[in-house]
């Protein structure tokens, strides 16, 4: 790494100058709206579909979202969804047990 | 008798000059033996080429021969279906070249492609700079930043950037009207328009396109000698001077590659012009070169020749770049 060019050469004894300090703002807001979009991705996934269509959008899910990213909004299904779509279409191709009763990844 | 101690003269190619001094006995078998050797190291590169040339000539050769056939033939649905192709000269090219409508494409396209990969340059060189300039917390933040959007593939951040954009619901349209106070902007379409229609897609195309840019300058940035900057700090270069005269001229290389990438993928950009389109969007008004030979493929000669048209744009636009590159390779 060229110290010179990374500007540490003689100053790092010394601690990150002003200027240095705030290029590294930058660098954190930029990386901060780059990450943005899939911080939204990830977000949008914990919220059910009436809290995702609303007129404010939800910045920060604040209750536990697990029950709702399977797709179980309550606007949708009043019922316990089957959460595999092939899973409706007569018997599966596996032995219908206790344990398979409700999905691994539920 | 003879066969196998010939064969293995021949197989043996370690020791190709040793090999016929223990078999004289035999002195009518090691002439053939002897001249069979070195023709068959003259052909052993070419041997090894024969995998990789197969593989370029199937997957990449196949498809451009037939394209270009294609292209001089009448090729339509009833062709699909097994009517012998008809030979119809230039009459494809003339139709396409003399359509008003695909000279607009063609205009759009450039324009898209130069604005696009020039955006992309100059953020991703200015990122690229920043990296090297601060401090190891704020470096890997940023580059986490970039690694996570470079990472997520193509449907997905366009899914996202849909519902950014969206309307209705969409974060961007919500931003301008509620702490902007831009009251007007509350359920904009973005997409309607065709000049903001390409606002949109090229936030997205920079946003996917910096992180590769900025990646690649960083590792050019690096390599630049420790020796060079310290000694032209103590001829007073100050710190611009010395990015602009000394470490950008000494990745240069770096930056001709990554810019006529650049250029060739914008040229091309298929998936989030389509995606786009699909959201709501006038498709006639917001065709580029891509989408628009997608949307000929019912015709595969008019497809075909507009690839090829196409073919010939993106080689006008880089021929610059490669000869330059091909010079800079034999120095």
């Amino acid at each position: 790494m060229s110290a010179a060019l990374v500007g540490r050469g003689r100053r790092g004894a010394a601690g990150p100058t002003a200027g240095r300090r705030l290029l590294g703002v930058l660098a954190v807001a930029v990386s901060l709206v780059w990450v943005f979009p899939v911080y939204w991705m990830i977000s949008s996934a914990f919220l059910p579909t009436n809290e995702l269509r609303t007129s404010e959008p939800t910045f920060f899910p604040s209750r536990a979202g697990w029950a709702t990213s399977g797709g179980c909004s309550p606007t949708r299904r009043s019922t316990p969804p089957s959460r595999s779509p092939w899973r409706s279409r007569g018997s599966p191709w596996w032995p219908r047990s206790s344990s398979h009763s409700s999905p691994r990844w539920r | 008798m003879p066969a196998p101690r010939l064969s293995t003269a021949a197989v043996a190619p370690p020791a190709p000059p040793r090999a016929p001094v223990p078999v004289p006995p035999a002195a009518p078998g090691t002439p053939p033996a002897r001249r069979r050797a070195p023709f068959r190291s003259r052909m052993g590169p070419y041997l090894l080429l024969v995998p990789a040339l197969a593989a370029i000539a199937v997957g990449l050769g196949y498809p451009l021969v037939r394209q270009f056939v294609i292209s001089f033939q009448e090729y339509g649905l009833a062709q699909q279906f097994g009517r012998p192709a008809e030979w119809v000269g230039l009459d494809n090219y003339v139709a396409l070249l003399t359509d008003s409508y695909v000279w607009a494409v063609i205009a759009r396209s450039i324009a898209f492609c130069l604005v696009n990969a020039g955006l992309t340059m100059a953020i991703g060189i200015a990122l690229a700079v920043l990296m090297t300039k601060v401090g190891r917390a704020a470096r890997v933040t940023l580059q986490v930043g970039m690694l996570l959007a470079w990472g997520t593939p193509v449907l997905a951040t366009m899914t996202v950037w849909q519902w950014l954009f969206d309307s209705q619901y969409g974060v961007v349209n919500w931003l301008l009207a509620e702490p902007l106070g831009m009251e007007s902007m509350r359920y904009h379409s973005w997409l309607i328009e065709p000049l903001s229609f390409y606002g949109v897609a090229t936030v997205i195309v920079v946003w996917m396109s910096v992180p590769f840019v900025a990646f690649t300058v960083y590792a050019g940035l690096l390599q630049v000698p420790e020796e060079c900057m310290e000694a032209a700090q103590l001829d007073g270069a100050n710190a611009w001077q010395r990015l602009w005269s000394l470490a950008i001229p000494m990745v240069k290389p770096v930056l001709f590659v990554v810019a006529l990438l650049q250029v060739i993928w914008d040229l091309r950009v298929f998936t989030q012009i389509h995606v786009l389109q699909r959201a709501g969007a006038p498709t006639r008004e917001t065709h580029l070169l891509g989408t628009y030979i997608y949307s000929l493929a019912k015709e595969f000669s008019m497809a075909g020749a507009m690839a090829t048209i196409m073919l010939v744009i993106t080689l006008a636009l880089t021929v610059f770049y490669i000869r330059r590159m091909l010079r800079e390779e034999q120095l």
